[in-house]
């Protein structure tokens, strides 16, 4: 557990280090969060009973604000979903890649075993862009729910109890499980190219699958997103496990 | 008892055999330099003696007690300094080394402690403490690396090729490092393809081409030449 600290403290040191690296980050999750809100902040400006309001409902048909609001919040968390678990996975394909380039894999694998190695560096991936990402996402909806407020908004912002379990429990928890099966997979293909894409298919497959169910989640209540936090970390564990086991890691060649 | 002790080793990597019957004893306060050909296993028998990687025959014991425990204690009884320096760009000297001394159990202020006292000893100036690595000569890395090593205050030094990325100043400045170490109670095996610093230095040197062709006193042979020779014969 130690050495898993040793490794969280390390990259989070060498991240802030990275600048350009983190004002990536933020811009583009930035973006996302303002395309949020410009979206809410439309939904609400065609309220039917206006002029503006009724000319949408002649040229798209009758809309149901709050659907419409209810829409916009649950693709604003499946963005922000898929914004963080993206970013764990590009951080943890790079990381083994990284280890490996400053030539320093060596030392670690003297000193630690290979599944620690995997805990540690996939615990270290997914930290920044998860609390980036709870921050600006979270943030942005939390105002918009209080702007915007009505009962299908709410629930699905930082004011309902499922959000919080949602993006402390569920996000962390896949992005792990994805930053750890992105290492996993680097440390395999070896060729940083690669790696690289070998993240993207990851990111593709979970943010297909468990994006969905995840979002859905939310808007049931807080053991539901609970559900879906735990499978994560059975993934991310299973991950761990199966990638230190494999032989893959335990080589620096 | 030998310090390090080395009986019928053999590697396997992906069906290959790419070392086979290594024996030696190693005493502390001994440099045991390895000579060899490219691809010739010298990489893996560091590794191997470093516990990184499992023999698939034989056994390596380090004062008595089977190399993957001692590794496994994680306590910096072995130390590795290779080719590349293996720290962190983006940290600064003195952050590589409060990190890899947690790793083997030394709080923050020991290894800042023993940190500068170890460069002082091999004359690195303390603004390599204090500046990103990713600034530093690939000189100054290979004496961080070497004060990473010596600060957990080993009982085995391992030297895979530490000068072959450095110009023969730099080179010569590290071997000095090494020969001040000579004779302390720590065990080094040293592999390099510098025949000259390899003779000069280790009080055995040894000829590894996949197999083991035997380790002999550098004063057996005046010359270079005649121990090239003489391993070209053992082929």
């Amino acid at each position: 557990m130690k050495g898993v600290v040793l490794l969280v403290e390390r990259q989070l040191l060498e991240l802030t280090r990275d600048r350009g690296g983190v004002f990536a980050v933020v811009v583009t999750y930035g973006l996302v969060a303002a395309v949020v809100a410009a979206a809410g902040a439309a939904a609400a400006w065609l309220t039917p009973g206006t002029a503006r309001g009724d000319l949408f409902a002649e040229l798209a048909g009758p809309q149901d604000p709050a659907g419409m609001l209810g829409a916009v919040f649950d693709v604003a968390n499946f963005l922000a979903f898929s914004q963080v678990v993206g970013t764990s996975a590009v951080y943890g394909a790079h990381a083994i890649q990284h280890e490996r380039a400053a030539g320093t894999w060596t030392h670690l694998l003297a000193r630690m075993s290979p599944s620690t190695l995997l805990g540690g560096l996939s615990l270290g991936a997914m930290w920044l862009p998860t609390a980036l990402g709870t921050l600006l996402f979270g943030g942005t909806l939390a105002v918009a729910a209080l702007v915007l407020g009505s009962e299908g908004v709410l629930e699905r912002s930082p004011w309902s109890g499922a959000w919080w379990v949602g993006h402390l429990l569920g996000i962390p928890t896949w992005s792990g499980a994805v930053a750890a099966t992105a290492a996993a997979a680097s440390a395999f293909v070896r060729d940083p190219r690669s790696a690289q894409q070998v993240a993207w298919l990851v990111v593709f497959v979970v943010v297909s699958v468990v994006g969905p169910m995840w979002w859905s989640a939310l808007a049931s209540g807080a053991w539901a997103s609970f559900g879906v936090a735990v499978a994560g970390a059975v993934v991310w564990g299973l991950a761990v496990t199966a990638g230190g086991r494999s032989g893959f890691l335990a080589t620096d060649e | 008892m030998s310090r390090v002790s080395v009986a019928d080793v053999a590697c396997t990597r992906g069906g290959r055999v790419v070392l086979r019957d290594v024996s030696f004893e190693l005493g502390a306060g001994e440099v045991l330099g390895i000579l060899g050909p490219n691809g010739g296993g010298k990489s893996t028998l560091i590794r191997l003696l470093a516990g990184v990687l499992s023999p698939s025959q034989g056994t390596i014991r380090v004062d008595g007690e089977d190399v993957a425990s001692v590794a496994r204690r994680a306590t910096g009884d072995l130390a590795l300094v290779g080719s590349k320096a293996g720290l962190y760009p983006l940290l600064t000297g003195l952050e590589n080394l409060t990190f890899f001394g947690a790793l083997v159990g030394l709080d923050a202020a020991e290894a800042a402690r023993r940190g500068r006292a170890v460069a002082q000893r091999l004359s690195l100036p303390m603004s390599a403490f204090d500046r990103p690595v990713a600034e530093a000569s690939s000189g100054t890395l290979q004496k961080l690396a070497l004060v990473r090593a010596l600060m957990v205050e080993p009982r085995v030094l391992l030297l895979d090729e530490p000068t072959s990325h450095l110009d023969p100043m730099a080179s010569e400045a590290l071997w000095g490092a090494v020969r001040e170490l000579a004779g302390r109670d720590l065990a080094i095996v040293l592999v390099t393809h510098d025949l000259r610093a390899a003779l000069a230095l280790s009080d055995r040197v040894a000829w590894l081409d996949g197999s083991w062709r035997g380790a002999a006193a550098p004063s057996e042979e005046p010359s270079p030449d005649r121990w090239l020779a003489r391993w070209r014969g053992a082929r």
